[in-house]
């Protein structure tokens, strides 16, 4: 179900990147392969990547649990590249080898992230309130990004929202609140951007325009889900 | 004002307490429903108590997620 919410939230992302005119590559559930990933990689040379699926500090999986990234073993197919990873503990170790090997910029967290769900909303995650503030900072943070922002500004509107989630909370008279509060600290503090924080990944210009943009203007992201 | 330090034990009774707490005020209906997501899953309050008296790698880490929010306490060792 963790990653049910992970899909949801980056259906958002989608919408946000269709509006601003991008043009998507969705690879999820089935497409979310390696196979797939390494050809869209090559093939369609995304601009930034948002990818969300099971990590540990070393690896990143894919569909049915299929091993996508090592550190130190094929992370290089990141080099040139710019990507967001929400999943678990990235950050520690094979975010910073992706750039290592040449990977332009990658977030990515250095903990558990951690959320707080309510089960009356598993059919509709999108409506979930105790779900939303997080869903609220990773949408508003990747909608930074997809209008032309710099993953500094990807950066700062997190912790802006991280805490804002955290202000909400914290005098809320609901038995939930102190574990939303403890989870959006832990994971305001636990995101990284290593690598050039002062690139846009896409072209302001072009994410000026709100209304959708011709195909051959449009830039192009990835998304990469269970 | 400095963090006072406490043994492993102390901190897991901590967050044994906490979640107890949290599932004694949740709706009935809520109490063994999945509330939490951690470590790439989602638990009841029960489920993850139990990780935490097992003191099982996952309980270990949210232990140490639970005492590190409460901002007054250091985990000895």
């Amino acid at each position: 179900m963790a990653t049910e919410y992970g899909h949801a939230w980056l259906g958002e992302i989608i919408r946000i990147a269709e509006r601003f005119g991008h043009t998507v590559l969705d690879l999820s559930r089935d497409a979310a392969t390696q196979e797939r990933l390494f050809t869209a990689l090559a093939e369609f040379q995304p601009d930034i990547m948002f990818l969300c699926s099971h990590g540990n500090e070393s690896q990143f999986s894919g569909q049915n649990g299929e091993v996508v990234f090592t550190a130190c073993h094929n992370d290089e197919v990141m080099a040139g590249n710019q990507a967001y990873y929400l999943s678990c503990l990235m950050g520690e170790a094979l975010v910073p080898s992706m750039v290592s090997k040449g990977a332009v910029t990658v977030a990515g967290y250095v903990t558990e992230f951690v959320w707080v769900i309510d089960p009356a909303y598993v059919d509709d995650k999108l409506a979930d309130p105790r779900a939303y503030p997080f869903m609220r900072a990773i949408v508003e943070s990747s909608g930074r990004l997809l209008e032309g922002g710099s993953w500094q500004h990807f950066y700062d509107t997190w912790v802006a929202m991280c805490n804002m989630g955290v202000r909400e909370w914290f005098e809320r008279d609901d038995p939930t609140a102190p574990s939303i509060v403890a989870a959006l600290e832990q994971d305001r503090d636990s995101l990284v951007v290593l690598g050039e924080t002062s690139i846009r990944p896409v072209q302001e210009a072009l994410a000026r325009a709100m209304s959708p943009l011709p195909p051959a203007l449009g830039v192009t992201l990835l998304a990469l889900f269970l | 004002m400095s963090a006072t330090e406490i043994t492993f034990s102390e901190a897991q009774r901590l967050t044994e307490d906490y979640l107890t707490s949290w599932m004694n005020q949740l709706p009935y209906a809520q109490r063994s429903a999945p509330v939490i997501v951690f470590d790439n899953r989602t638990w009841s309050i029960p489920e993850m108590r139990g990780q935490v008296q097992m003191g099982t790698s996952v309980g270990t880490r949210y232990v140490n997620f639970y005492v590190k929010s409460l901002k007054r306490y250091v985990i000895a060792g």
